[in-house]
């Protein structure tokens, strides 16, 4: 890769503890974990949308987090630009913390209903002493809520969250996580609690304010959705990056059996191209201490016995199309 | 034959902030053995016209006006106990949405759909009633040695098979399936979708669908109802809507939809402006025309004409229908 890296994430690992009762814990040694995200490494370029796939429970919400350090990885670095923000202190992170954003997925629940839009939108201003008085508050935030079309700002300013509807709460969401102007912001499902008609106007919203911040990873379920609205799409499962690539590539030449399964399995809204059965069975096994093979072996149907053995790394196959699958290397 | 036809159906809720129109004079028909989709937003009535049928409605709804024929019978009329004992779950039933809360935490799974088949034929054995319930799960791909566990002991996906068993369990003619999908992963949703097209060839079922998603509905759906603020804005042959939608609403709707398929990548997203009204104090005249590309002043005052017929099977309700004159 030629491009200059924003972010760079090596061998990151998150497992959480699962708790047992005192009798099992007595039976059996054996700590179990789920490896939530499990040795993953990618780049996030400079200015890029990179796109995060994945069915629930796959860990791309746990890696999002990570990214920002919401949560502290088990083991693995993550690079902001040249600084390994893994080593840093919660004091030398806060300088940091400016720079990287989130959007959370439920407006109802994320914006605290006691606070009136200004406060909301201004927290964080106030937390990293960016402003000089109240009424420079109130500008910074009117003039960022005009850029989210909440307009004119004055009418929204001393309104609380109730007021609005969820495609107008979710606008707020994105005013707090821009008014920073961060470089890069962690966008989790921002669209997957709003109406279908409506949420077409956020991820616009996002497309045009672009130039406020510098790159987005966007974790979505949907890859159509994904597709229009990324540069690169990653594709996870079960704690490990399958495959990724630009999100024209993925979706016209998928190699993994998982992308392709879930590429058909997608809806198409259209009544007359309607599909047969997929080619994948079985179910998502657990996350829990899962086995050193290929984490879709179970489920694959064209799996072969190396599958069975090994673990798959993650391969640049030509032109940046990244892959783990064994069925593709030989 | 129309296994069951609505006409004119009314129901308001009674809150504390006044009367909720949910459903303002609806018309809706199921031919036997179709699937028939009914797609609108969130709060727009659509589960409270899919409760309404079966009678299942809270406390404070009220069934306003309007008739509903189960082959050919009236069956509002009847009361509590004949509705319950010849209609629910015996000719209609319901797959409810969000299959994590339907089912009752304490009670093995197996033991909850014999518990309908034995609610609603007092003279089965209960050995029968579990063997039944057995090869319910056998029909919806759960191993029946399965059924002696707990519902939280299953998968989103398994749970909403086992809802789907019980809603099988007396021999319906007609599912109602509210959200049948929504909330499941989209390889689970694609493999319920082939689920429930084998069951309706197999058991000769007539299916409703009832969802916020129309590309769930075109995968599944031989009509689509559209439904707007408690109304039906349109409604037709699936194929005929999805190629010329004459409703905004509709034309507005399956626009929002990003395909994977795409050859390019969308330079913007398509929406609709606004947010679905409040039934509360929905807008006079036609309830889209604040968010309406083509609205004018006749829309503002007077409510759209009756739904009308485009062809043999389309039908709008709109004062410009698009390509259309009018």
């Amino acid at each position: 890769m030629t491009e200059e890296s924003l972010i760079r994430v090596r061998k990151l690992r998150k497992l959480f503890p699962v708790r047992r009762n005192f009798l099992s814990s007595l039976l059996s040694s054996e700590e179990l974990h789920i490896h939530a995200v499990d040795r993953v490494s990618f780049d996030i370029k400079d200015n890029e949308v990179l796109g995060l796939v994945g069915e629930s429970g796959c860990g791309k919400t746990t890696l999002g987090r990570l990214l920002i350090r919401l949560i502290e990885p088990t083991s693995g670095d993550i690079y902001f630009r040249d600084t390994n923000i893994t080593q840093l202190s919660q004091k030398e992170m806060k300088a940091f913390r400016p720079k990287m954003q989130i959007i959370f997925q439920d407006p109802y629940e994320s914006l605290n209903p006691r606070m009136t839009i200004l406060d909301l939108v201004g927290e964080p201003l106030e937390i990293n002493d960016l402003i000089e008085s109240e009424a420079d508050k109130l500008e910074q935030v009117s003039k960022i809520l005009e850029l989210v079309r909440l307009m004119p700002a004055e009418e929204y300013v001393f309104r609380y969250p109730h007021e609005l509807s969820g495609g107008q709460r979710q606008r707020i969401a994105v005013a707090r996580a821009l008014i920073l102007h961060p470089d890069f912001v962690v966008a989790d499902e921002p669209v997957s609690m709003l109406d279908t008609s409506t949420r077409g106007e956020i991820l616009n919203l996002m497309m045009e304010l672009k130039g406020l911040t510098r790159s987005y990873l966007f974790i979505t379920h949907e890859l159509a959705v994904a597709r229009h609205f990324c540069d690169r799409i990653a594709i996870m499962y079960l704690g490990r990056i399958m495959e990724m690539a630009s999100s024209d590539e993925i979706v016209k030449n998928p190699i993994h059996p998982y992308t392709k399964a879930l590429i058909e399995a997608t809806p198409v809204p259209d009544p007359s191209s309607r599909k047969d059965k997929i080619s994948i069975k079985g179910e998502v096994i657990s996350p829990i201490n899962p086995p050193r093979r290929c984490r879709f072996y179970t489920r694959c149907l064209y799996g072969k016995d190396v599958c069975s053995r090994l673990e798959p790394e993650l391969i640049d196959v030509g032109g940046g199309h990244l892959v783990a699958c064994h069925l593709d290397n030989s | 034959m129309n296994i069951l036809e609505v006409n004119d159906l009314r129901i308001y809720y009674k809150t504390m902030k006044g009367i909720v129109k949910a459903v303002d004079g609806i018309d809706f028909f199921v031919e036997k053995g179709k699937s028939v989709g009914l797609a609108g937003e969130s709060g727009c009535g659509k589960t409270t016209f899919g409760l309404s049928l079966l009678k299942l409605l809270p406390t404070n709804g009220m069934i306003e006006s309007g008739k509903v024929y189960f082959e050919g019978r009236d069956i509002y009329p009847l009361d509590e106990k004949e509705f319950r004992v010849n209609v629910r779950w015996k000719e209609i039933s319901m797959i409810f949405q969000g299959a994590m809360n339907a089912m009752n935490p304490v009670f093995k799974v197996e033991d909850q759909i014999a518990e309908a088949i034995k609610l609603h034929d007092r003279t089965v054995k209960r050995r029968d009633a579990l063997e039944q319930s057995r090869n319910l799960l056998k029909i919806v791909d759960i191993d029946p040695m399965m059924g002696s566990h707990y519902p939280h002991e299953f998968s989103g996906g398994m749970r909403q098979r086992a809802m789907i068993a019980m809603a099988l369990a007396c021999n319906p003619q007609l599912i109602i399936a509210d959200e049948p999908t929504t909330a499941l992963d989209v390889i689970v949703q694609k493999q319920l979708m082939d689920l429930l097209r084998r069951l309706k060839q197999d058991l000769d079922l007539s299916l409703m669908v009832i969802s916020h998603d129309i590309s769930v509905l075109a995968e599944l759906c031989d009509y689509l109802y559209i439904m707007y603020a408690g109304r039906i804005a349109e409604w037709g042959e699936i194929e005929e809507i999805f190629e010329s939608p004459i409703h905004h609403y509709t034309h507005g709707l399956i626009s929002t939809f990003p395909t994977v398929q795409d050859e390019e990548r969308l330079k913007k997203f398509i929406f609709i402006p606004g947010a679905p009204p409040n039934l509360l104090d929905p807008p006079l005249g036609c309830r889209f025309h604040p968010r309406c590309p083509a609205a004018t002043e006749i829309c503002k005052r007077e409510p759209p004409p009756e739904i009308t017929k485009i062809s043999d099977k389309h039908y709008v309700a709109c004062h410009h229908p698009r390509g259309l004159k009018g």
